[in-house]
């Protein structure tokens, strides 16, 4: 059988339905979420004759970035002690990699906080984007994040905090005028 | 040309390999059917959203895709497969593992999924190589020449599509010359455009009505080997001698 996260199948029979109950917001979200990807962006799906395959890279990415998560999850006893947390906190860091992705950033990086949360680097033509995505629940209510964006290396245009789906908005606010775009969230 | 077993640098940014098939099982069951059968050396993940937009050139004939659902992946430390309805889709997971060990673990999981007896038939072989050559001509190392009416306009970079059928297959050729993609600087690491020229080469076998995976992965090999002979047919030899071919 393959292996989620590592862990067996008896570990994640501890995750209750209350546990996955705290995702299912966001993961309605995304069902009922139109997904033109990017009424800015200047690139388009490649098609050719092989549907959906690799050729975007972006599946190689979404693989390297959740393995790294793992990794550093393990080690990270504090935050993340059993399967079960590592379980929640993996599937809300699977909806705001592949949201990044969506961007094809030529670089994206992830690194894992002391507070638990996902902090991404990405890179897109001159502009950087530093997104730290909560992935503990500290209290009840939508995931928390931050963002900040800058361009040309120096010029900040964008300082945000607030959920998940609101920072994206901001994002996208702030980098329609420089082409980039990312599905929303609501 | 004799066709070389290896070369160095191969330049293979991707190798694409797409399976369909037609099963007698809803594909939400599937998924959980596959996922039984594969090891634990292979990891299950999905993803929320199924398509991104790409920062390779564009095919100007783009397929209808609809955004359902999430998309399942299993991967080991080698490749990616990806489940989908009615097909499969296998990819390198880092650089290109050469044929040898990629076949022989698309042979490890065909196998596995066989053994599910839940594929009633496999209907379509679809194979795709991409290979990318920062800062390079095509004209120089391959036998590509395009002209057209304006004798005098040099073209700064040229996109070709063409489609035939060669050896029993359909061939969509891709050759893109001096595009310019942005690219890492090696040592400062900075974002940069680089004229760069692509060949990709998809090879596709369809209407095929196989029921046995010995039978399927004869057809993956015989495809591979076609794709493999036109690539280096078009490369001239003097560039394959440059390449440390192995035979």
């Amino acid at each position: 059988m393959a292996t989620i996260n590592k862990t067996d199948r008896k570990l994640l029979k501890s995750i209750s339905v209350q546990d996955l109950g705290m995702l299912w917001p966001l993961l309605l979200v995304w069902e009922h979420t139109p997904i033109s990807s990017s009424a800015y962006a200047q690139t388009f799906p490649v098609a050719g004759e092989v549907q959906s395959t690799n050729v975007d890279n972006s599946t190689r990415q979404f693989i390297k970035l959740e393995k790294s998560f793992l990794q550093q999850a393990e080690k990270d006893a504090e935050n993340f002690p059993d399967a079960r947390s590592r379980f929640l906190a993996q599937e809300k860091m699977r909806i705001s990699t592949d949201l990044l992705l969506n961007c094809t950033p030529e670089v994206i990086t992830l690194q894992l906080t002391n507070e638990g949360a996902a902090f991404y680097t990405i890179r897109k033509k001159n502009i950087d984007i530093y997104l730290e995505h909560s992935l503990i629940d500290h209290f009840d209510g939508q995931d928390e994040a931050i963002v900040s964006v800058y361009k040309d290396n120096n010029t900040k245009i964008l300082d945000f905090a607030g959920s998940l789906a609101e920072t994206i908005t901001q994002l996208n606010q702030a980098l329609a005028p420089e082409s980039i775009a990312l599905p929303e969230l609501a | 040309m004799p066709v070389p077993k290896k070369i160095t640098p191969d330049s293979i940014i991707d190798a694409a390999i797409e399976i369909k098939y037609l099963s007698n099982l809803p594909f939400e069951v599937l998924i959980g059917v596959f996922f039984d059968a594969f090891d634990e050396t292979y990891q299950y993940t999905t993803r929320p959203l199924k398509t991104q937009p790409s920062v390779l050139p564009t095919n100007p004939l783009q397929d209808l895709v609809l955004n359902i659902g999430s998309q399942s992946l299993l991967y080991n430390d080698s490749i990616s497969i990806k489940l989908l309805p009615n097909s499969i889709v296998f990819g390198c997971l880092d650089k290109y593992i050469g044929w040898e060990r990629y076949s022989a673990e698309i042979n490890k999981a065909l196998n596995t999924i066989g053994a599910t007896k839940r594929i009633e038939k496999w209907n379509r072989v679809g194979l795709r190589y991409i290979h990318e050559y920062p800062q390079k001509d095509l004209k120089e190392f391959t036998h590509f020449r395009f002209t057209f009416g304006f004798q005098d306009i040099q073209s700064t970079s040229t996109a070709f599509r063409t489609e035939f059928q060669f050896q029993g297959a359909r061939f969509i050729l891709n050759l893109n010359n001096k595009v310019p993609t942005l690219k890492q600087e090696e040592t400062k690491k900075i974002l940069q455009l680089v004229p760069t020229s692509i060949i990709d080469v998809d090879v596709i076998k369809d209407n095929l009505s196989l029921t046995r995976i010995e039978e399927l992965l004869e057809v993956i090999h015989h495809t591979h080997d076609i794709e493999k002979a036109f690539f280096f047919d078009l490369l001239t030899k003097e560039y394959v001698d440059t390449l440390k071919p192995e035979y």
